[in-house]
This record gives C-alpha cells, structure tokens and sequence, in this order.
C-alpha cells in the first residue's frame, strides 16, 4: 500500500497527524495550482488552506482510486478555486489560524520583488488558459500545472478519462499555437 | 511540467511556514474543527427533502421480502390503521393480489396488483396509460422501480398532512424509519380514472434472472424487482412472460417484446460481461475501433503546413479558427493488452480515412493523400504491417488498466435497480430518495458521468449495465435513439446526452442485452463547436467496442 493510501486511511479514521503528513507532502503543490488558477498569492494561500479543511470534512466520504493523494487534492482545490469556497464562513477561524501560521516577521526587499515578479509571470502566461471556458480551463491547467496523467486528471475531476481527453482536445484546438508544448497529444498516454 | 511556468518559489512556503501551518492546521481538525458534528448536514437538508419523500417515498432498497414459507403461511399483507387516520399496508408476500387490491380500495385508492412468478414481466410493458397524481400539497407521484432484498413494501393511504406530520414525527426521531411507508398515496389526489399498478416478482435465492435488476450476493431470503405506477383510464391485463435481459425502465419495452429472448439472448449476455480482471501471467485483450474527427489543410491554402518543409504535416491538431482546414474523419483500429498490474501493450492500424465531400478527398489525392499527424511515418514506433496498413505499436504504462482492476470490487457492489444504482451513486443510499437531477445541472452531470462510466468499464455486469442504461434514460435532458447505427456498423439504441458548446455525449447499446457497443462524442451543432463544414450529427471522437477476452500473451487473441 503506497504511503498516501496508509496516510489517507488514517486520516478517515480521525488521525490529525497523519492529516498533517498529507499536508506536508502535498501542501505545495496545492498551491502551486491554485497560484496558477488565481494568480493571487493571499487567495492561493487561503484556497490551500481550505482544500485541507475540505479534505477533513469530507474525508468519511472521499475515498483514494489513485496511489497518491493529488488527484484528491487538486480535485478538491479545483472546486475550491472555482466556488471561491475561501470566502466562506465555514472555515473561518481555522483559516485565519492556518494563515497566520505562515506569517513571515519582514520581508526582504528581493523576495517581495522576487513574489512580484512571479505574480507578474504568473499573470501573463496563464492568460490565456484562463480565457478557455471553464471545463477545457480545468482540465488543460492540471495538465499544464500539475505532474498528474490523464488518468489522474479524470480521477482528480472525477471524470472518465476519456471526457477529459476529449476536452484536452478542444481546448488545443483552441489554443493553437499559443502552448507548443501542449497542443501535441502525450503518445504515451493515448492508450485505451 | 511546462516551459512557460515562471520559478513559484517566491511564492510557496518555505519549510518552517509549512511546519508551522501543519501545526496550525492539525489544531485546527483536531479540535473539532469542520465535520464534527455528524448529522448536520442531514438537518439541514431536511425540510428541502420532507416533500418530495412524503410525496412518493422510494427508500434505497424499495423490497419486497419473499417468504420463506413454512406450515403456518404468514399473512401476504397486514393492513394497520394509523394515529390519526389513514392505514399502512405491510406487503410480506407477493400472494394474495386480489386481497390487496380489495384492502386499498377499502382506503380509497383503485388498484391493479400483478405479483407474478420469478423471472416475468408484463408482455405489454407499460399495459396502462402512465399518468401522475398532483398532491394537494404540491408535488406529484407518477411511480417507481426498485429491487433487492430488505423491508417489506408498506403502502401508507393518507391525507398529505396525515403523511406529512408522520414524516415531521421520523424526523423528529419520535417514529423510526420502518415505521414510514416506502410509498404514501393520498386518496384526494386521485381523479376518478387513475388507479395504481402494483407490479412485482421475486428473485429466489441463487436464481437471479440474467440482465434483470435484482441483488447480487442477495441474502436467503431473495429479493424482489418491484414496480409502482399511477396510471390513468383502462388498465389491461398483466400477460407475464419471461424478463428479457433488459431492464424494465424508462425507455420503454424491450423490443421484440412480444417474444421474449430465448437461451441464445442470454448466453450473448453473458458473453458481454469480461468477466473477473486477469491473473498474474495473463492479459485482458479489448479490441476497439476509433474513429475521430481530424483537421487537415488542403495543398496551396494560405496557411503553411506544420512539420519540416520536406516533410509537410497537412493534417492538424487545429480544427477550428482556421477556414482553410477541412475536416476528415480517421478510423483506427485499436488492440490493447493489459497485464494484472495495469500496465498496456498497445497496437494501432490506421484504417479509412473519410471525407465530407469527394471534393476535399480530391484535395487529399492531390497532396499526396498524407498520413493523419498521429500515423506520420517520421513518428516513432509507426511503421508498415505485412499488408502494407501503416500502424504502431508501443507499451504504457496505463493509469486506466490499473483503475479497471480497482473498479471489479466497487462494482461489484453497486445495486442493480435504476433508481437504487442513481441513489448509491449520489450518496444517497439509506436517505430520502429524490428525482434524478436534470443533466445539465452540476449534480446531474456528475451522476451522468458516474453512470457513463460504469457502462463504460469492461467488466460490468449486464444487470448493471441495463440499470446504468436506465437510470441515464430516466434523467431529464438525456435522450433515447432507437435504431441507430454503431462506428462499426451495428445496429442498437443510444443514449444523447447534449453536453456544451455543440458537442453531445453518445453510448449506443444492443437493446437486447444491455452490451455497450460504442461511446464516443457527436457534432450535435456543428457551427457551435466552431466546424461548419462538418454536418450536424458527425462523429467527434467514437469508440466501437468490437471484442475482449482474456489472452496469455501480447500476441494473441481471444477465440470468438
């Protein structure tokens, strides 16, 4: 059984701890996608932070169909970035906990250069992935923006796998040129 | 990962954030954070779902439970007055039909009972006219299906307050679930020629009729496939005759109703079903023919073809935005063999390539007639197969052969009544039932998929399968093709299910033994998908499931 079922199963049976190992494995790959989905580090942090408490909440009913949590996640972090769930009261305190943990005293000036620069990037090359309707957009930024295949985007969607190919499809239609590197299916992966 | 993705580092928790918000975060949950009080969601949903489950209340496992017999038969039915008016009708057998009829119209209500023997349905399937009763309450009851072993089928005949106080009293925990009827008729909703038809028949133990909903791993005691219906003017005589494999919902009556399948229809059945995942040291073989709508640029249009100049691509990932692509639909033929741990050998062999118009295949002619972009002979592992048919061959590691092998056990478990297998996906099993969701709200979708999905897998049985069938039928927005033609030309029925942007999901099916044929992606509006030159209807990416079996090696293929 792969770590992340071990540390799943544990975190359905109410182990907080294990709950905070998943955290540690996956937190920053959450929020690198939800960076890329908002461009917007203050909602990129209180969206990861909601994931997580999602995840809890949810956890009696989520099960794992793949041998790590990130589809899970990022499932749950694409609902969250859509429905603006961080906006919600539901999670209000624990949010403010989570965030406040992660207060750095003073910034140097490089590195909030450096985090504006990024946001800056940001802004500009997801411009035009955000601009695709809203299923094409998810499933093309998971592709774009997480290590998951295919399957692992079907299962992170919870679609079949073969909608998701099928809307990776339009969505290079309509790019075009604009992502190169992700116009060209993955030939690896276009088994049945 | 991508070459335009900017360094995110700046931007990501450096190692004592991340502890410290773990910290944070594990305090959080572990002090009772969300999703600690269970039960509150139930609350809260409750007053939205009182109506609907006083209206017409299908609990999960809607059963009838068979008797067992003995030499003291208990009664087939019990008839309870109830506090405050109404009676309960407890449905122990399915004897005594003319009883019954008699006890519900002593309460008010018209019936027509049919229990017939194991295995049958009515000839005529629906032999009524269907109808709905409006409840003064608002809301309106046209009948259900369901299947499987559990508690017996109580009738509750009441005012819709009588039936609406009883339900406050459940809620309230005052009453327990087994004292709610499965089913609450209202006797002042009914016009003077509606009536109610009662259909059931039992499933015996270790006898599960093929392809009919029923459990599986039902307990001793069997199960029931049952049915109640509103129905409107005359109500014919139920002629029973054996189920075909097929499930009895929404879609309408098997064809070829008036004679049911014989032994052959069943054994096709049962063929269809793949079976239990391979063993270590064999291969599940699935043979499939794709064809997709691809994009290609006539020699000469303004736009330079991609690839090097010597070796020009005509044919193109771009579909639309580009008026000089004209559009060409690809057959492939697609052999994959997957082994136990999921991982695939996979073998493709171009087939037609088919034009709109002869015109455009003029065009294709005069440039040479390229190969489709994925054929390129200066693609890796694409080369020429002894009869001269450009194909490939390549290992993957699937995801999808491992989510397969998952499933067999999920699957497994999953009901075999329409409206049992849409609760049970939902998460609904045990609560309220509620209509199926409109597909084109975000809820119904998900379910449309979910179903999608299980008639999609190999290894579905053909009872889940026909209920997956009926249950897509059963839901708003999705409609039932009869007589449509599969990608490999056979003939059957299809479920459309019109998605966004012009584009509608297909699965066509035999209609005799539920086995999906084909699944895929139509045109349904050419011009919204942005491929005027491509007719209304046209295929957009189609599977044709043409065989599978279980193999012992990568080069071999199941006997027919």
């Amino acid at each position: 059984m792969g770590v992340d079922l071990q540390l799943w199963e544990r975190t359905r049976s109410g182990d907080a701890e294990a709950f905070g190992d998943l955290y540690e494995r996956h937190a920053r790959a959450v929020q690198s996608y939800c960076l890329w989905r908002t461009a917007d580090l203050q909602a990129a942090e209180d969206a990861t932070a909601t994931v997580f408490l999602e995840a809890w909440r949810k956890r009696g009913r989520l099960t794992l169909t793949t041998d790590s949590a990130a589809p899970l996640l990022l499932g749950i972090a694409n609902n969250v970035v859509r429905r603006h769930w961080h906006s919600e009261r539901r999670h209000r305190d624990a949010l403010e906990r989570v965030r406040n943990a992660g207060q750095l005293p003073d910034e140097l000036e490089a590195e909030a250069i450096a985090r504006v620069d990024a946001i800056r990037q940001l802004r500009d090359g997801g411009e035009a992935i955000r601009a695709l309707p809203r299923r094409e957009r998810e499933v093309l930024a998971l592709l774009a923006w997480s290590d998951l295949s295919y399957g692992e985007i079907a299962a992170a969607l919870g679609l079949p796998i073969g909608t998701v190919r099928s809307r990776l499809a339009r969505a290079r239609t309509r790019l075009g040129d604009a992502f190169p590197d992700l116009t060209e299916p993955r030939p690896a992966e276009e088994a049945l | 990962m991508s070459k335009h993705e900017p360094d995110l580092s700046p931007l990501l928790p450096d190692e004592a954030t991340l502890k410290a918000r773990r910290r944070a975060l594990v305090d959080a949950v572990a002090q009772g954070g969300p999703g600690r009080r269970p039960g509150r969601a139930w609350r809260r949903r409750g007053p939205r779902l009182a109506l609907g489950a006083v209206m017409a209340i299908a609990a999960a496992a809607v059963a009838l439970i068979v008797s067992a017999g003995g030499n003291n038969p208990p009664p087939a039915f019990a008839v309870e007055p109830q506090e405050g008016g109404g009676v309960r009708i407890k449905v122990y057998s399915l004897e005594d039909a003319s009883g019954l009829e008699r006890a519900l119209a002593q309460a008010g209500i018209r019936s027509q009972v049919n229990w017939l023997p194991a295995g049958t349905v009515c000839r005529h399937e629906p032999h009524y006219t269907p109808s709905i009763v409006h409840l003064p309450g608002g809301g309106s009851f046209s009948g259900f299906e369901g299947s499987g072993p559990g508690r017996p089928m109580t009738i509750s005949v009441a005012t819709t307050k009588q039936a609406r106080e009883s339900f406050g009293r459940y809620r309230r925990g005052e009453i327990s679930e087994e004292e709610l009827a499965n089913v609450t008729l209202d006797p002042r909703a009914f016009r003077p020629d509606q009536s109610v038809v009662l259909t059931g028949s039992p499933t015996p133990p270790g006898s599960v009729p093929l392809g009919v909903p029923a459990p599986i791993g039902a307990g001793p005691e069997g199960g029931s496939v049952s049915s109640v219906a509103v129905a409107e003017g005359p109500v014919e005589p139920c002629d029973p005759v054996p189920a075909p494999a097929y499930g009895i919902g929404s879609i309408g009556s098997a064809p070829g109703g008036e004679e049911a399948p014989g032994k052959a229809t069943i054994a096709e059945a049962s063929d269809a079903a793949a079976g239990p995942p391979p063993a270590p040291g064999e291969f599940l073989y699935a043979k499939t023919k794709v064809v997709q709508l691809q994009g290609w640029l006539p020699k000469g249009s303004g736009t330079r073809p991609a690839g090097p100049k010597d070796r020009p691509r005509y044919f193109t990932a771009n579909l639309a935005g580009n008026p000089d692509v004209r559009n060409a639909l690809v057959s492939t033929l697609k052999e994959v063999w997957t082994a136990p741990d999921g991982t695939t050998h996979v073998r493709e062999t171009l087939g037609r390539v088919n034009f709109f118009s002869s015109a455009d295949q003029r065009l294709w002619e005069e440039a040479g007639s390229p190969p489709p972009f994925s054929f390129d002979p200066s693609e890796k592992a694409v080369r020429r197969d002894s009869s001269g048919r450009l194909m490939k061959e390549f290992a993957s590691k699937s995801w999808r052969g491992r989510q397969v092998f998952h499933n067999v056990a999920k699957l497994s478990q999953l009901p075999t009544g329409p409206e049992d297998l849409r609760l049970a996906i939902e998460h609904r099993d045990g609560k309220r039932p509620v209509d199926p969701s409109p597909a084109r709200s975000h809820r119904g979708a998900v379910t449309a998929e979910r179903l999608l999905e299980i008639l999609s897998e190999p290894i579905t049985s053909p009872a889940l399968r026909a209920a997956a069938i009926d249950a897509l039928a059963e839901m708003p927005g999705i409609g039932v093709e009869r007589g449509v033609t599969d990608a490999a030309g056979r003939r059957g029925d299809a479920i459309v299910w019109p998605r966004e942007l012009g584009y509608g999901r297909e699965v066509i099916f035999d209609p005799r033994t539920s086995r999906l044929l084909a699944d895929g992606e139509v045109l349904v509006k050419a011009r919204a998908a942005g491929v005027p030159r491509v007719p209304d209807g046209s295929v957009f990416r189609v599977t044709a499931y043409l065989q599978s079996g279980i193999v012992n090696s990568k080069d071999e293929r199941p006997h027919r």
